[in-house]
């Protein structure tokens, strides 16, 4: 086996892990808000490694192309689709986990003036 | 090359387990965002799964899937986000 | 510009270890919080890389957004003043990387 080789199925093998790690989370954690950063690391660390770890085992020209841009993607699209949830978690009264530290002033609040969520620049 | 097939269907099983895990989340979950978030992870780690299989089946080709997979799944889950709130008002 | 890159790409690679810490532990030691973040960012491209770079490190997570305040959900945290100087220490970082110039304007 090549350094190439070894090299590939070591970054394949750490994201499948990380995969690994982020579904025990999804189980294991206490409220949404915390399972909603579980799965952040599995997109934003996991795939991308295992993506990286394709492109080091090289498959062609092309293809190292088209994962190079759905790594990009993955990295810009992650952060938006976290917000989305929480948002939407926040909005349907989703409860925080008990131990919650709130020293915010509206959280917690399924508060819905229509109008209010879609601020321009103020 | 045997042994690296034997660790990517290790992988696979691993990320066949993950799958699982999505499943019942998305069955127990006790909000509807816990479903979305669910159905999140289980497109991450069907994507993982083809980007895996187009190693262990040396078919580049599976690759331009993973593209399309990551558009589709973030519209997903924005659109299954958005579902939530509206029903919820 | 570099140097922000490096200094994000650290915070972004120890949260996921952190993050991958607790939830192996045997037994949860969470210390959740919500905390109010005043943005000091102005444009619309400014404010947007903020939640996405908060959003993608594991660990912390933007929950709303509402007249230049950001509610930030934390997944650990030993003291919300704690998470609250962190947050302040990677805007000043990255409006420093976009504008060249200090946090303030």
């Amino acid at each position: 086996m090549s350094v190439q080789t070894v090299l590939g199925d070591v970054l394949l093998l750490t994201g499948v892990l990380l995969m690994l790690v982020a579904g025990i989370g999804l189980v294991r954690l206490p409220d949404l808000y915390n399972r909603t950063n579980a799965v952040a690391k599995a997109g934003g660390l996991g795939l991308v490694m295992v993506l990286l770890g394709v492109v080091v085992l090289d498959p062609g020209p092309a293809a190292v192309v088209v994962l190079l841009l759905s790594i990009a993607l993955q990295l810009f699209t992650v952060p938006i689709a976290g917000f989305e949830i929480g948002q939407a978690a926040r909005l349907s009264g989703a409860p925080f986990a008990p131990g919650t530290r709130v020293s915010a002033d509206r959280a917690g609040l399924p508060d819905g003036e229509p109008g209010s969520t879609d601020d321009g620049d103020r | 090359m045997i042994a690296q097939d034997l660790v990517l269907d290790g992988a696979l099983v691993l990320l066949a387990l993950c799958l699982l895990v999505a499943a019942v989340r998305a069955v127990v979950g006790p909000t509807d965002a816990d479903r979305v978030l669910a159905v999140d992870f289980g497109f991450l780690v069907t994507l993982c799964a083809v980007a895996l299989l187009a190693v262990r089946l040396q078919t580049p080709a599976l690759l331009d899937l993973v593209l399309i997979g990551t558009l589709v799944g973030f519209l997903a889950t924005v659109a299954l986000a958005r579902l939530v709130v509206g029903r919820s008002r | 510009m570099a140097s922000f890159v490096a200094v994000y790409l650290g915070r972004f690679l120890t949260a996921n270890v952190r993050v991958a810490g607790q939830v192996l532990r045997p037994r949860l030691t969470l210390e959740p919080v919500v905390v109010d973040h005043r943005l000091r960012c102005r444009t619309d491209a400014e404010v947007a890389s903020f939640v996405a770079l908060v959003g993608l490190t594991p660990g912390s997570l933007v929950v709303d957004r509402r007249d230049g305040v950001l509610t930030v959900h934390a997944m650990h945290a030993t003291d919300p003043a704690d998470e609250l100087a962190s947050l302040r220490d990677l805007e000043d970082r990255m409006l420093t990387a976009w504008r060249g110039t200090g946090g303030d304007a």
